[in-house]
């Protein structure tokens, strides 16, 4: 029983995380109407960026604290990372218009935040497993 | 204070920073529109002046740097004939501004123009929007000049 509650309160906890993505995704066109008309980040599909977001920011939330949750987490931190370095970062073309966005200071913020963030998973994750580890092999 | 609380800080700081920013931008670029177009011509002699109109109005709440256009004017076999360039800045919260911009060309240069030909106006706009985001567009536009010079 224990246990179920325990699952139902991560898998909520992850949705909770993961639904703003989804919402915001959904929410923009309503303010521009034109964004996603063949957009692209980094040269990949907004949908599916903000689907692998989603589902990423759901399983570091869901499975935290697992290495699951842990490699969820650097994925993600990583995914940002590979959106910030590329050079042609937002892209699209709109009735024959090409546009690019260069948000170059924005993406600095966001790169600084994943760095950050990938190295407080790893240092949260070496603390649990690897430290725990060497503790365990020390009392033996 | 442990390194991971303090990175964890550090990571929500910025985060929300991001978050914060972004949501701005949204926000506020959703309330800036552009409005192109030609607006009339004149012939003197053998020149003919294209007259283009650019409005921008900044109805969002953060102010536009720099808004800077720059069109070519193409004949039906890639000839440039003329070029023309201008710019707005700043363009306050509010603010509605407008660019006149003028395209000459020599009718001579137009001479054997096909009835179905047409000049192609490349245009390119750059736009610094509050220091934070540059938008770089660039399209084409065709005109008809309906056998100019034939």
């Amino acid at each position: 029983m224990r246990a179920a509650i325990n699952i139902a309160s991560r898998v909520l906890r992850g949705l909770l995380c993961a639904m703003p993505v989804l919402i915001v995704y959904q929410a923009i066109p309503s303010l521009i109407p034109w964004a996603y008309e063949a957009a692209s980040l980094a040269g990949l599909d907004v949908g599916s960026v903000a689907a692998a977001f989603a589902a990423l920011i759901f399983v570091s939330v869901a499975a935290g604290g697992t290495p699951i949750g842990y490699a969820a987490s650097a994925a993600r931190s990583i995914l940002i990372l590979y959106l910030a370095a590329s050079p042609d970062a937002i892209s699209l073309t709109l009735q024959g218009v090409e546009i690019e966005v260069d948000a170059a200071p924005l993406l600095m913020i966001a790169a600084a935040s994943a760095l950050a963030d990938l190295a407080r998973t790893m240092l949260n994750a070496v603390e649990r497993y690897a430290l725990k580890e060497e503790g365990e092999g020390g009392a033996r | 204070m442990k390194p991971a609380a303090a990175l964890t800080i550090i990571t929500l700081f910025l985060s929300s920073t991001f978050t914060i920013l972004c949501a701005l931008i949204v926000l506020s670029a959703a309330a800036v529109s552009v409005e192109a177009g030609l607006t009339g011509f004149d012939v003197a002699g053998s020149k003919v002046v294209l007259r283009f109109t650019v409005a921008v109005s900044n109805g969002g709440f953060l102010e536009i740097k720099s808004f800077a256009v720059r069109m070519r004017a193409y004949r039906w076999d890639g000839l440039q004939l003329a070029e023309g360039e201008g710019r707005l800045q700043p363009i306050r919260c509010g603010a509605r501004e407008t660019l006149n911009l003028t395209l000459t060309l020599d009718s001579k240069d137009l001479v054997g123009a096909p009835l179905t030909q047409l000049i192609t106006v490349r245009y390119e706009v750059a736009v610094d929007y509050a220091g934070l985001i540059n938008v770089a567009a660039a399209g084409n536009s065709t005109i008809a000049v309906g056998g100019a010079g034939s």
